[in-house]
Parts: C-alpha cells; structure tokens; sequence
C-alpha cells in the first residue's frame, strides 16, 4: 500500500480506504496502519469499494483487526465493500467475523 | 518447496488446444468409421492429458469435466461400451464446451458453467445409459473401489494450513473458490489460533477452516481426487483430512469434536457472541452461527455470461506465441554464423584496405547481402505455419452443418502443410469459413436432387493450398449445383447494377457475388444466403493484399481462388515520385502504367477528370492533391498514369515519376505514429529516407472525398 493511495483520515472517525488489492503483499503496510487506529480508541470507517483482489493474507488481517477492534470496544463499519472482498469472505466463512451479511 | 507453476500455465494451454485437435479429428473419424484401433486410443490419451494438466494448474472445472470425458472413452477404448453416434455427437459437443473452458483458463475469468453442466449431464447421462450393459465390469470396479470412495453426499475438509504456507505463495482464497466451484461449500472458520493483533505477523496463517463441500443437482458427484488436487501444492504446508460426508448435512459438531488432531474448535459464534454489544455493527453478532454459504460456481447472469463469452472469444484469437520447428532455428543459426563470417571479413579488409582489393570488397559486399537476404527469409518462415492449423476446423463443420441440413458431404483436404504467414493465417479464417459454409449451404444439393441429376448422393468439398510465386492460393471446390448464371444477370438488372445492354463476360456475372447484398437465394438460412458476407470475404482478403474469384459450372460445382501474400511483413512495391516525395504502390495493386494523351482526359461535371483507356474511362487521382505535396509538374502531359485497382474500382494514379520496383519492409504507421487514411504503412528506403505505402482502397475513398462529384462504383461496371 503506498501512502498517497491509501489514506487514513483522523477526523471523529478514522478512515480507511483501500487500494484495488488488499494481498500479502500490502499486508505488512495495513497492519501498521491498523495497529496505529486501534491505538487511537476511535470508531474506524473501511472502504473497500475499490478492492479487485484479496488473498488469505488479506483477509486474515481484516479478521484479526476486527476481533482486536471487537476486544477493544472500537465501532468498525464498512463504507464500501467490493464483490471481491465479500466473495472472498464468504469463500473463506469469514462474512460474519468482517461483518459483511 | 514452492515452484510457480504460472510459467508453464501458457505451454499447457497450448497443448491443450493441440490435445483438442486430436480429440476432436479422432472423433470425427470414429463417427465416419474410418478410424482404426489406435485413433480411440490417441482420443482417450488426449483427454487424459488435459485431465492431468489441469489438475496440476488447479483448474478444476476442466479437471472434473474431463474425467466424466475420460470415464466414457475409457470404456469405448477397453470395448465395454460400443461407439454410438449419440456419444460422438455428446463427446464433440464436450469438445466445444472444454474450448471454452480453456479460453476462460487463458484468460484468467471465471468459465460460464451453465454450459458445461449442460453437457456434463448429457455425457453422464450417456455412461449410465451404458451401465446397465456393463453391470458386470461396474460390480468388479466397485468390488475393488469399495474401500475407496463411497457415494457421499459431499465431503467434510479439514483444513489448517501450517504458519509458513501464505509466504510460500499458495492462497486460502483462491482454493476455497475452486472448491466453491465444485459444489455447495460451507465453510467454517476457525480463529482461535489468531494472536493478540499487536503480536500477529501478518504474513503467517493462523487461521483454520473446516468445510462442507455438497454436492448440487446442477454438478453432481465430487470426486474426491480433484479436491485433492486443488490442495495437491499445499500437502506439505498443512494438516488436512477429507472424509466423506455421510450423515445429516447438519451433523457437523460430531465431527468437529473427534478431530482430536485439529485445534480446538471454537465456533465462531463463540467469538462474536461473547461482544455483540460491542461491535456496533447491525446484524452481525449471530451471523457467524450460520455457517458462510456459498452457492456454487457457474449461475450466472445470462446477459453477463454473454458478454463475457464475446470478450473471451476475442481474447481468444489473440494468441501471443507461436511454435518453431528446431529445424527452423537451427537454419537461422547457420544464417548468423555465414553472416558474422561475412562481416569479419569485411572488417578485416577494412583495416588495411588497398584500391586492388576493390574487388574482394565487392565480392563481400555481395555475399553481405546474399546473407542479409537468405536471413531476412528464414526469420520469415519462423512466421510461417502450415495451413492446416486453419484447415482443422472443417471437419467438424462439414460434420456438424452436414448433420444439420440433412446432406452428406465428403470434406477433401490438399496442401494442408503449405505454410503461410501467422497473421495472414488468423486473419483468413473466417472468410475460409464463410466459403466454406456457402458451399455447404448453396452449394451442395440434397441427397434427392444430387441423385436425380445424376450424381452420387454424397457430395464433396475440396480444400486445396499451395504456393505460387510469392504467393499462396487456396481452393475452395464444391461438386454441387454451381452459380445459375441467368439469375445473378437477372438480379443484377433489378437491383440496377448492370443493364440488359451491358452484355457482361460470364466471369463478370460470377462476379456479382462479392457485391455488397447480392444474393440469389430464394430462402434465407441461419448459415448463409443473406447478402452479406461474401463482399466481406472479399473485403477482408483484400485487406491482406489478395484477391479472391469465382469459377462456377452450373450442375458441375463452384471453386473460390484466394490468392494471398505469403507474408504482410514485406510487400513488393512500385517506388514512384511525386516531386520530391517518394511513394510506395503495391505491385498487387498496378494493372498497368502509361503515358499520359491529354486528348485522352475529359472532365465530368466540371470537376471530376476522367481518362479515357481503351474506350472505358476511369477517374484520375492526382497524389500532390491527395498528399499536399508540390509536384514536379502541372502539365498531365509530362506525368505517369499507374491504373490501379482499389477496392470499388479502378482509378489512374497521376506521378511524376516511375522508379524502381522492389521488397519492402512495412512499418507500421499506427504503432510509430498514428493511422492515416490512404496509408497502409511505411518503409526506409535504402538511402535511409522514408516512404509512404499507399493503401489503393483508402487513397480512392480520399480522393473521392476531395472530389465529392466522383462516382467510382460507377465506373466499376463501365470499365468492365
């Protein structure tokens, strides 16, 4: 994930908007940005609107973020979800745990 | 060990394609009776392969279509099943169907699995049609696969990938949606193993799954052996078990809790339930208790699947490798080892070079461009592809159209290893099909009619290729009921586009054929017979700088003769000039080249200058106005004409000079610069300057354009 692509905005919420591919590629740099909003205690906003494709990888991290947010009492909520990402999840049983019925 | 199989992706798809010839040939064989032993053999082989490849790639779908394909020539090869008609026709039909599954594996999109459920169930349809004649090979086969693999209603995976197995490049995501693709999954996770966030590496597997695969009425049985193959590049990287799944569908828990292997299963409903007041997130605190359902793979939106099949089959054409014979290669090596003696040579003269070894450099020079030339040709014929890779097809077509019509045809096939260029190759068959299928449709008679003129009741197409000059002509020959002469005149006349006064030559009534909607059938066919096409095989093959006629007996048969350059590489061009412009004419193109009379140029409607040849007038083109260029000369009288033959007819090209005649390289404007109307391309001529190659169909449209008033279809007829 490059930084000018993908942008966290610290208003109320934090934002988080990804790129076309969410893979274990571009984990390493989300899991950061993850670990930085989660710090923060404040609701977070996704968007993932734009991903094309998504891995195992990818949505391990989502899932591992969402239980940590869940442990944390931070409100996660999607603004935009692509088919990839939900076909992905519900491939892989994870639709509920990424709150995407 | 993790090895990316990606790279020999491409290779298998080739020989897929190949192992699809083979099959489908030996089908059409089997059908006709004329194969012997070994062509069901080499058909069962050829399914094999494609089995075993895909499986190695993960590609299911063809994986599981092809067994069901395997299965049934298995049993025709070993006699347990008599080949009928009913199965070659389900087993062509399967052909298609794993063309298309290819196309899908090539281009990377998911297949349209209505289709290939359709004619998976035909083909299961007819091994269990066989199983009652074979009860007894059926008893011994389950005898022995008893233990194996019983009739489960679906298979429960256990699946917990090793922490390395996401960095060895293998995907959870991809796997679940082949397996998706098999039937109706369930899938449960489990992410009891997931650290606290802050300690997770993102780049490990902590997860782990355990997945209900069902079989569906759509695709029936799931062989146990593809799933294996779908987690074949993991074994090593996971713990994984998969038994069948035999009691109630919902009955999971009991398997769960005696996988004491497995990690502890901890629903996930566990997980969410335990803080749904926490995630402030609608209807997501019980969704885990329900386990993830995915409907299989392949309902699709009708509309969607349709124009996905278009974009595929274009993708298709778009093949982006070609084979090369050893043969070919190893002559091209020889080519560069003559050249880099050459050339040493050369440089060695030129380091103590003397006026009395002039000659010597001649004689280097010249074996320099004997070099240069015999190179330039075999990295031609690296190109160059034997016809028949066009030619295969027919078979199938003359099969299936002759099944459809009710005719029987015998499909002849001469020439087939004349090679030809590659682009020119896919560029001609679709007008070869075209032919083809008008001589089928219009061209054959009936069994009935045939005998009652006299002929024997099955008729014969003939596919004839061979080389001529630098050029290679195919036949497309029919013994059927020929061209009715009469008709096509009379037609003509009533759509206008001769009169009763004309008395056109017979090859100029054949000719009509090509005329944009010229059609003498009385009833149109879903195959041909609309008016539109053959002024597009026409027009296509004159794209590709060829032609195409017609010689037609009535009640004897009809022959097409596409004359084609073997190349589109290097043409043989006119060098003419136009002051001081150099530009390039097709020899192709050129009826003649004269001296201008001036009494001879008449204008019409006081702009259009026509010339008057042999008592027909054709329009004149002046290049400098064409091309905004300052000529040599105004004076008609001090320039050329090359009459020329564009598409629509013919036209006198005004320069104002002839120059050579020779082989040129054609550049491509489009790729360097953009597309120019009038112009085919460019070339550099040997002084290093660039020249234009003119396109004789859209130099006339533009020029038509300039002189609105013009009528060159006119002039077609008038010329004769």
């Amino acid at each position: 994930m490059s930084e000018s692509e993908s942008r966290s905005e610290q208003n109320d919420a934090g934002t988080v908007i990804f790129d076309d591919s969410l893979d274990i590629t571009l984990v390493a740099g989300y899991f950061e940005q993850f670990s930085q909003l989660l710090n923060e205690q404040k609701s977070i906003i996704l968007n993932g609107a734009d991903i094309e494709r998504v891995d195992g990888a990818g949505l391990q991290l989502l899932a591992a973020f969402f239980k940590s947010a869940e442990l944390l009492q931070i409100s996660v909520q999607w603004q935009g979800v692509s088919d990839s990402l939900k076909h992905g999840a519900e491939n892989s049983g994870l639709t509920g745990v990424l709150a995407l019925d | 060990m993790s090895i990316d199989l990606s790279q020999f992706k491409q290779s298998f798809l080739e020989e897929s394609d190949e192992g699809l010839d083979v099959l489908e040939s030996g089908l059409l064989a089997l059908d006709s009776g004329t194969a012997d032993d070994e062509v069901i053999h080499a058909v069962f082989r050829a399914a094999h392969s494609i089995k075993g490849g895909a499986g190695t790639f993960s590609l299911t779908e063809i994986a599981s279509f092809t067994h069901v394909m395997e299965t049934l020539l298995d049993e025709m090869r070993d006699g347990r099943r008599a080949i009928s008609k009913e199965a070659i026709n389900v087993l062509l039909n399967s052909v298609d169907v794993l063309r298309e599954l290819l196309d899908a594996a090539r281009d990377d999109v998911p297949p349209e699995m209505s289709r290939v459920n359709e004619i998976q169930a035909k083909l299961e349809a007819v091994l269990n049609a066989g199983n009652n004649q074979a009860t007894e090979d059926k008893q011994e086969a389950e005898t022995e696969s008893e233990q194996q693999e019983p009739e489960a209603d679906g298979w429960v995976i256990k699946f917990h990938p090793h922490e390395h197995m996401l960095r060895t490049g293998n995907d959870t995501v991809r796997m679940f949606k082949e397996l998706a693709a098999l039937g109706d999954l369930e899938n449960r996770v489990n992410l009891s193993g997931l650290p606290e966030f802050e300690h997770m590496d993102p780049e490990l597997s902590y997860l782990s799954w355990i997945l209900h695969l069902k079989k569906n009425e759509q695709q029936g049985a799931i062989d146990k052996a593809v799933i294996e193959e779908i987690f074949e590049w993991v074994e090593d990287d996971c713990d994984l078990s998969i038994e069948p799944l035999t009691s109630e569908p919902d009955d999971t828990s009991t398997s769960e809790q005696n996988d004491s292997p497995q990690p502890a299963e901890i629903p996930v409903s566990e997980t969410i339930t335990a803080a749904d007041n926490v995630i402030p997130i609608t209807g997501e605190s019980d969704a885990q208790t329900v386990p993830s359902k995915v409907p299989a793979a392949g309902v699709q939106q009708p509309a969607e699947a349709q124009q996905k099949s278009s974009t595929r089959k274009k993708k298709a054409t778009e093949t982006g490798s070609i084979r090369v014979g050893t043969d070919k290669i190893d002559t091209l090596i020889n080519m560069v080892g003559e050249l880099v003696i050459t050339q040493s040579m050369l440089s060695q003269m030129g380091e103590d070079f003397s006026m009395d070894k002039i000659e010597d450099l001649r004689e280097g020079l010249a074996q320099l461009e004997r070099n240069t030339r015999e190179l330039q040709e075999s990295v031609m014929r690296i190109r160059m592809l034997p016809i028949s890779s066009s030619f295969q097809r027919f078979p199938r077509l003359v099969h299936d159209l002759g099944q459809k019509m009710n005719k029987k045809i015998e499909l002849k096939m001469f020439g087939e290893q004349t090679e030809l260029d590659k682009t020119v190759m896919e560029k001609i068959g679709d007008p070869l099909v075209h032919l083809v299928r008008n001589s089928l449709d219009h061209g054959i008679e009936d069994p009935q009619t045939r005998l009652a003129a006299g002929k024997s009741e099955t008729g014969t197409i003939t596919l004839n290729a061979y080389h001529q000059g630098g050029f290679i002509i195919i036949e497309i020959s029919d013994d059927g009921a020929g061209l009715p002469r009469d008709k096509l005149l009379n037609k003509a006349i009533e759509k206008g586009l001769v009169t009763e006064q004309d008395n056109l030559p017979d090859e100029k009534i054949y000719d009509l054929i090509f005329h944009p909607g010229f059609s003498t059938v009385d009833q149109i066919s879903d195959i041909s017979g609309r008016g539109v096409g053959m002024d597009v095989v026409r027009k296509n093959i004159k794209e590709l700088g060829g032609n195409v006629d017609v010689r037609t007996e009535e009640g004897r048969g009809t022959t097409f003769t596409i004359r084609l350059p073997l190349t589109l590489a290097i043409l043989d061009g006119q060098l003419v000039k136009v002051g001081n412009e150099t530009y390039i004419i097709p020899l192709v193109s050129i009826i003649e080249s004269l001296e201008i009379e001036t009494d001879n140029i008449n204008t019409i409607a006081g702009t259009t200058e026509v010339y008057k040849m042999r008592d027909k007038y054709i329009p004149l083109v002046r290049l400098y106005e064409v091309f905004d260029v300052q000529p040599g000369t105004h004076r008609l009288q001090d320039c050329l004409l090359v009459v020329v033959e564009g598409d629509g007819g013919k036209a006198g090209i005004l320069v104002d000079d002839l120059l050579s005649q020779q082989q040129v390289v054609i550049k491509s404007l489009e790729t360097n610069y953009k597309r120019i109307q009038g112009v085919s391309g460019a070339t550099i001529l040997g002084d290093g300057t660039v020249a234009l190659i003119l396109d004789m169909s859209g130099l006339l449209t533009l020029a038509k354009e300039i002189e609105p008033v013009q009528n060159y279809q006119n002039q077609t007829y008038a010329n004769g």
